[in-house]
């Protein structure tokens, strides 16, 4: 195989990983944004997201030689754990979802419920500053969401630039997306990639925590596919079931 | 304050989402280590307890969910 065609067998996981799992994750910022510009002006909002990226910047820039000269073990078992955590919980509730026992996720109805929130303020020129706030928080709390997936599938086998270009395509899709159509991405399906990026993350953290603990997988990068398969199909299993009504 | 307390509380939700998920995970991590570092089992074998030990774990706690919201 070609140094080319290798490089891209390793970076295409973490690429696909950060990809989707940001889609998500700017979608959810997106909608927010969207209801501050909307309701309070363009000009608050842009400045609440670029305040946040600013500061997400220098998160990056401040942890990053951090976990570069972090020991590897440990650096790639605790990543493994904290995957294992935010997997775990993600698929968890997709399947629910998937299978009928929550509710999905309304883009349309967030939008609705932030839009009346801003218009329930006064019509007062401070009020800009809240809003452009709430447009800096949901900023900033998603894209630390984003920040630790690029960490995560990045940091332990030097993967982060390609995973910081996955997250950044995925901004970049939002962004033209939403400003052709101007309202929710509510057609996004979001419970299907969220579904897609919990079997992600926990095969990823299966993974690293098996390299965390000295445990050579058999295959390599191969046992990825394998693991991320076993996660998918149980998950899909589960949501199957839940909806025939036979886990009652 | 306001901004960090919101801040914390994500970082903890996002791997928080469900205390009995996360004591069992940690748990599961903590045996798989035990088992790995005592050498009383093949690495493989650990492994392998790790991986059906999570997909244990997602399918109990989405039976427990789901059995829960339908009572």
């Amino acid at each position: 195989m070609s140094l080319f065609a290798q490089s891209w067998a390793t970076a295409a996981p973490a690429v696909a990983s950060a990809f989707t799992a940001s889609l998500v994750e700017i979608v959810e910022a997106f909608t927010i944004v969207l209801a501050v510009g909307t309701v309070r002006g363009w000009r608050v909002a842009w400045l609440g997201t670029a305040a946040a990226l600013v500061v997400l910047g220098v998160i990056v820039v401040l942890l990053g030689p951090a976990l570069a000269h972090a020991p590897l073990a440990p650096l790639r078992l605790t990543i493994g754990v904290l995957l294992l955590l935010f997997g775990l919980g993600w698929l968890r509730k997709a399947v629910l979802r998937a299978g009928g026992v929550l509710a999905l996720r309304d883009e349309n109805a967030a939008y609705a419920r932030d839009t009346a929130a801003l218009r329930a303020q006064a019509q007062a020129p401070h009020l800009d500053w809240i809003a452009g706030f709430t447009a800096f928080k949901a900023v900033l709390l998603e894209g630390i969401e984003v920040a630790f997936i690029v960490v995560a599938v990045g940091a332990g086998r030097d993967l982060l630039v390609p995973a910081s270009i996955g997250a950044a395509c995925a901004c970049a899709v939002v962004l033209v997306v939403g400003a052709i159509v101007h309202r929710p991405l509510a057609r996004v399906p979001e419970n299907a990639l969220k579904f897609a990026v919990g079997v992600m993350c926990l095969a990823f953290g299966v993974f690293w925590i098996g390299e965390g603990l000295g445990i050579a997988w058999p295959g390599e990068d191969a046992a990825l596919l394998a693991f991320g398969a076993l996660f998918l199909i149980t998950g899909l299993g589960l949501a199957r079931a839940l909806r025939a009504g036979r886990l009652a | 304050m306001t901004l960090l307390r919101a801040l914390a509380h994500e970082v903890f939700a996002m791997f928080v989402a469900d205390v009995g998920v996360t004591v069992c995970a940690l748990g599961l991590v903590g045996l798989v280590a035990l088992l790995r570092w005592s050498g009383v089992v093949a690495p493989q074998l650990a492994g392998g307890v790790l991986v059906l030990g999570t997909v244990a774990i997602l399918v109990g706690f989405v039976l427990r969910a789901a059995r829960g919201k339908r009572r």
